[in-house]
Parts: C-alpha cells; structure tokens; sequence
C-alpha cells in the first residue's frame, strides 16, 4: 500500500470466518500494537460452542470496533472528544475527553473501555497510525490464515473491494442502523447474536 | 440448540455508587424543600422547627449532589471541558439547533 493522506478513502474491514482458526494472534498483536493494558481487549475473539456431545461444532467471532459510519458514540459524547475521520475511522482526542463513559454505555459492541492506567476512554482505530504510514493495522497483518483484509472500499482496484463484490456478507447489529464497516463472511448466527449462549437472558 | 459461550470480551460499565448516592441526594433535597414549603409557604405552623432545617438541607444537597457527578468523572479535573466545549459548538451550531 501507498502511503495515504486519508482524503477520498473508505476505509473498511473483512473478516473470513471461514479461515479463521481461533488461534487470538489478532488479540496479541493488537496489545502489542497499541500497548493495550491487562484486562482490557481492543480486538477479541468470542468462541461459542453449539449442540451437544457427540455433535459440536465451535464458531469464532473475532470483534473490534467496527467504525461505524453512524456512531452512537460521537453523537453521545458531551465533550465532542470522539468524531468520525474522513476517511472512515473514529478516533478519540484523549487530551479532551473526561472520562464520562456515556461513549461505553451507547456502544452497541462493547469495543470502547476505559484504560486502568490513564483513566480516558480508547478503542480500536484500525491502527490509523500505521496505516498513515501505508502498512495495514497491526491485527491484519499478524493473521496467519489470512482472515482478515483491510483496505479502502472506493478503490474498486483493492482486494477488500472485490471480496465484497463477489461474496455475501454480514455485519453485526444491522437493526441498529449504524452501518459498521467490519465486514464478515459466513459468520456463524448464534456467534453474532449477544445474547445468545447467555443463561441470565433466557 | 445448545449454545456455551466459551469465551469472550465484555468490557463493562458499572452505573456505580456515586449515581446512586446522586439520586438519592437529589431527592432529599427535594423532600427538606418540601417540607421547608410546609412551614413558609402553606403556613402549617407545626412544620415551623423543621422549616428552617429543610432550607439549609435543600439548599447545601442540592450544591453537593453535582460534585458527586464529577466525582463520578474518570477525570473529574476536566470537568470545564463540558461547559466550554459546549459554548464552543453552541456558537458553531446554535443557529441550526434553535431553528432545526
């Protein structure tokens, strides 16, 4: 990739779950990354298992911020710390923000946590300072079966492009109307739905 | 189906007890205001020792119950950022939000 100014870009994610393998590098090197302290994840994977023994079957769901191009959180946020790039990306002024947490509370994906040693409020921004530098985030790089893609949807020329073109995709929390930008390929339905798999709801 | 979640994030956001403790000083304000209203507004004369008891407590819980708001802040220093920031985008926006 070129090195990118961020003008006239799209910037999106797919995430293959039919190649994902659940191995959590995507969560390690995203720590690495992005120094992210013990206890917090700004990238995850969620692992459910469905049906009973003998016939099991486990499903990944690897979950980041999905930079929606809506945000609840920018339009709840009281101090406007956190707004929409224009290429894309949401992003958080860590010198203005107060820590209120309402941004946490409206964050239909529970990708925003408030940092134990600096007390503000992070997530994930698809590593925009690497990708500045024209590398791809950190996440996407380390994945070994190559489940992840990252580029810029208005370059019909990029492999992200394509891919959507050609296959069917989910995204999660569609009802909410917040048009995330984290595309995923054959993921599993109960893997997607919060409350499933979660005894205190049922 | 059955369905386990093996594993997975849930970064939390505790609604904690300084919300609570909010409330709750909120409405013992309001509940001394009441009754301080008892004694100087309706005339109820057997409400007349109380009365002067309800205004100072209306009056000093209604000035502690927002510092606990900030307090509640993760940073409670920047609390100024509300107001100003406010009047910043109020200057930017006003127009539209009045009129829209």
């Amino acid at each position: 990739m070129k090195k990118s100014t961020g003008k006239g870009k799209r910037y999106a994610m797919r995430i293959d779950l039919r190649r994902c393998i659940g191995c959590h590098t995507c969560s390690v090197a995203c720590k690495a990354e992005n120094r992210v302290p013990v206890s917090v994840f700004r990238s995850w994977v969620k692992i459910i298992e469905k049906g009973r023994y003998p016939n099991i079957t486990r499903h990944f769901l690897p979950s980041l911020c999905n930079q929606c191009d809506h945000p609840p959180c920018v339009i709840n946020c009281p101090v406007q710390a956190t707004w929409k790039r224009e290429d894309g990306i949401v992003i958080i002024d860590e010198h203005r923000c107060i820590g209120c947490k309402y941004c946490l509370a409206s964050c239909p994906y529970n990708a925003r946590y408030i940092n134990p040693l600096i007390p503000i409020v992070q997530k994930c921004y698809f590593c925009h300072h690497r990708v500045y530098a024209g590398l791809e985030p950190a996440c996407v790089e380390a994945c070994p079966a190559g489940a992840r893609v990252f580029g810029d949807l208005n370059n019909p020329e990029e492999e992200i492009t394509k891919l959507l073109s050609k296959h069917p995709f989910q995204v999660l929390k569609h009802e909410m109307g917040t048009h995330p930008k984290v595309y995923y390929i054959s993921a599993d339905l109960d893997a997607m739905d919060p409350f499933a798999g979660r005894k205190e709801w049922t | 189906m059955d369905v386990n979640i093996i594993h997975n994030i849930e970064h939390e956001m505790p609604l904690g007890v300084p919300i609570a403790t909010y409330f709750y000083l909120t409405g013992l304000s309001a509940g001394s205001f009441i009754i301080s209203t008892f004694a100087y507004g309706f005339g109820m004369s057997q409400f007349k020792p109380l009365g002067k008891i309800g205004v100072v407590m209306a009056t000093l819980l209604l000035a502690i119950a927002p510092m606990i708001l900030l307090i509640d802040l993760e940073q409670p220093l920047r609390f100024w950022h509300l107001i100003f920031y406010f009047i910043r985008e109020f200057l930017d926006n006003g127009k539209t939000w009045i009129l829209g």
